[in-house]
């Protein structure tokens, strides 16, 4: 069950493939570059995005659902 | 149709590890050799790769799509996985293998190889020297195997610390170059170890930098220098710096002694008045062409060579053994780590190796290799996240720096759930499962491995479990000492039933230690080459 529920949330093809091209592309290297603020800066970024994914979960969920379906 | 036939010569059948260091050997016995060899290359990928750190081609070169991503991966992007394995420079390394050498199995998931030098064109380079009482265990003499350790460190140039808590159990040779340097996370975890030194190895835990076959310093040899830290190990060939066996092949081909076959698909041999006489099919196409010798090293992978035993045994139907060490990775968060700068330098094996010597195992070991993620690209870790991309990107560029990848390897024993089987239809097919107690075992390794990841500031994400067959560590095919078995090998790795055909890879032992056995194999092929010989000088002069 837990692992459907993860499978739905993933991100689609589409949008990973779309990620890689970006990723390899000179022009956005910076996009990709690692964020070093300090443990504190990272902490808090870290808990926004989680913050952000459990906010949106119930959205995330049944897109997931009805795109995957 | 060619016949070549030559008297004392030596025909071995593979060009990776253990092929190159079997011809290495007897042409320094003075023996001629013909090495077969399918020998597939990269022709194109790797000369797009610039001499240049990853950061700066990330940021300048307009290629870096072509050999950084490949098109097909794009196609089935569901497929990727996080890890090194086979980045697109390498995809040439299992080109032509689902058509010409046949596997099937449901458990099994075997990565079989037609290039020059084998899978060590792909390889991570980890170097072991196996502890005295697993050589045993794995049908090996200690006291022949530790001169051609030596032997063969000196060749391909090792790198370690012999001064490290962990080079007691892996790293006992000499010949050793200065260790590669560290990069900061690593360094990060490796000072963590030294300040908690006492409680980890009263937990059975024992780190320090890995042994690698790569060059710190230059060597003898004009052609390879030592690694420039670019952090491009999985793509190019790094100044030729990690140690691949087509080296030891490129450089024998100088040899007027040795010839090398190329384009050879190696079906099958026979033993005659005349020799031992190896069929092969030129370029994998349906002629078929043959070349005799006095005696045949078969160093083809075990699963390969004992596929080629089966075939010309004729021992269709019948099972025999396979060995593969359980393999996981553990992605896990360095938090010292968490937010600092990384310097950029770097190379990409792995950094740190632990040797785990857990009570539940008794004597044996299991293994725990560190890397750090920074040259295999991010949206392989988005991926696999439960996260809009947006999201993905900004955790995983937020733990970047601290991101730790460690892959733990299991030991390895025969039982009647591990096997290999060639069909009347000349496709081989396999089977692998644990039973329970091995299950506890290795769900109990796991446990006190994350155990020790969290005491070093390191606790674990996720665990994942690539499959069986995942660590390309394959083993005990044709095992020695085996008796009333078919195809089984005598101690000195001839096959039973043989006059002279040697299994000179790892197919011949009884078990397979968790630490990388590439080294290993290298320095028994050496000895197989030189008992060969020892046996032709014996017949020749009776």
């Amino acid at each position: 069950m837990t692992r459907r529920l993860l499978q739905l949330l993933r991100p689609s093809a589409d949008s990973v493939r779309a990620l890689a091209l970006r990723e390899t592309d000179p022009q956005r290297y910076r996009d990709f570059e690692p964020i070093a603020w300090g443990p504190v800066g990272n902490g808090l970024v870290l808990a926004l995005v989680a913050a952000a994914a459990i906010v949106t979960l119930p959205f995330r969920l049944l897109i997931g659902a009805l795109w995957k379906r | 149709m060619e016949t070549i036939a030559h008297d004392g010569t030596l025909l071995i059948v593979g060009s990776g590890a253990a092929g190159a260091q079997a011809a290495r050997q007897a042409i320094a016995e003075g023996f001629a050799v013909i090495l077969l060899d399918f020998g597939n290359d990269d022709s194109e990928t790797a000369s797009l790769i610039p001499d240049a750190p990853f950061s700066a081609i990330r940021s300048s070169d307009a290629a870096q799509r072509k050999y950084l991503i490949d098109e097909e991966d794009l196609a089935d992007i569901e497929e990727i996985r996080v890890g090194a394995h086979l980045t697109p420079p390498r995809q040439f390394i299992t080109r032509d293998v689902d058509r010409l050498l046949p596997f099937e199995s449901r458990t099994f998931q075997a990565m079989q190889s037609l290039a020059l030098g084998g899978l060590t064109a792909g390889w991570g380079a980890g170097a072991y020297t196996f502890e005295d009482r697993e050589l045993r265990e794995a049908g090996l003499a200690p006291d022949e195997l530790r001169h051609y350790y030596d032997a063969v460190a000196a060749e391909i140039g090792i790198s370690g610390a012999p001064e490290d808590d962990n080079a007691q159990y892996a790293l006992q040779t000499h010949n050793v170059q200065p260790p590669l340097e560290i990069d900061t996370n690593a360094r990060v975890i490796l000072e963590r170890y030294e300040r908690n030194r006492e409680r980890l190895r009263e937990a059975g835990f024992a780190l320090g930098r890995a042994p690698v076959a790569a060059l710190s310093c230059a060597p003898a040899d004009e052609t390879r220098r030592p690694n420039p830290y670019f952090d491009m190990d999985f793509y190019g060939e790094s100044r030729r710096s990690v140690y691949r066996s087509k080296y030891t092949i490129q450089k024998l081909l100088e040899h007027p002694r040795f010839r090398y076959v190329g384009g050879a698909l190696v079906t099958r041999f026979e033993e005659g008045e005349h020799g031992v006489t190896v069929y092969y099919r030129p370029s994998g196409g349906k002629e078929v062409a043959h070349v005799t010798g006095s005696a045949l090293l078969l160093a083809a992978n075990a699963i390969n060579t004992a596929r080629i035993v089966l075939t010309s045994l004729n021992l269709t139907g019948v099972r025999v053994p396979l060995l593969s060490n359980p393999y996981h990775y553990i992605p896990c968060v360095n938090l010292p780590m968490l937010g600092r700068h990384a310097q950029d330098r770097r190379h990409s094996l792995a950094q740190l190796f632990g040797i785990y010597m857990p009570a539940h195992r008794q004597w044996e070991r299991v293994t725990a290799a560190f890397y750090s993620y920074r040259a295999l690209l991010l949206y392989k870790l988005v991926k696999e996240m439960p996260l809009p991309v947006p999201l993905g990107l900004l955790a995983a560029r937020a733990m970047l720096t601290s991101f730790t990848i460690v892959g733990v390897h299991h030991p390895d024993r025969h039982t009647e759930r591990k096997w290999l089987e060639l069909g009347k239809d000349g496709v081989l097919r396999g089977g692998y499962d644990l039973d329970e107690n091995e299950k506890r075992l290795i769900a109990e390794d796991l446990a006190g491995i994350k155990r020790v990841l969290r005491m070093l500031g390191c606790p674990a994400l996720t665990t994942i479990d690539p499959g069986h067959g995942s660590s390309i560590h394959y083993a005990g095919t044709l095992p020695a000492h085996a008796r009333n078995a078919p195809g089984y090998t005598e101690g000195t790795g001839r096959i039973s039933g043989t006059r002279s055909v040697y299994a000179a890879d790892s197919s011949a032992w009884t078990y397979l230690p968790a630490k990388g056995l590439t080294f290993t194999i290298m320095a028994n092929a050496r000895r197989v080459a030189s008992q060969a010989c020892r046996d032709l000088r014996r017949r020749t002069n009776a």
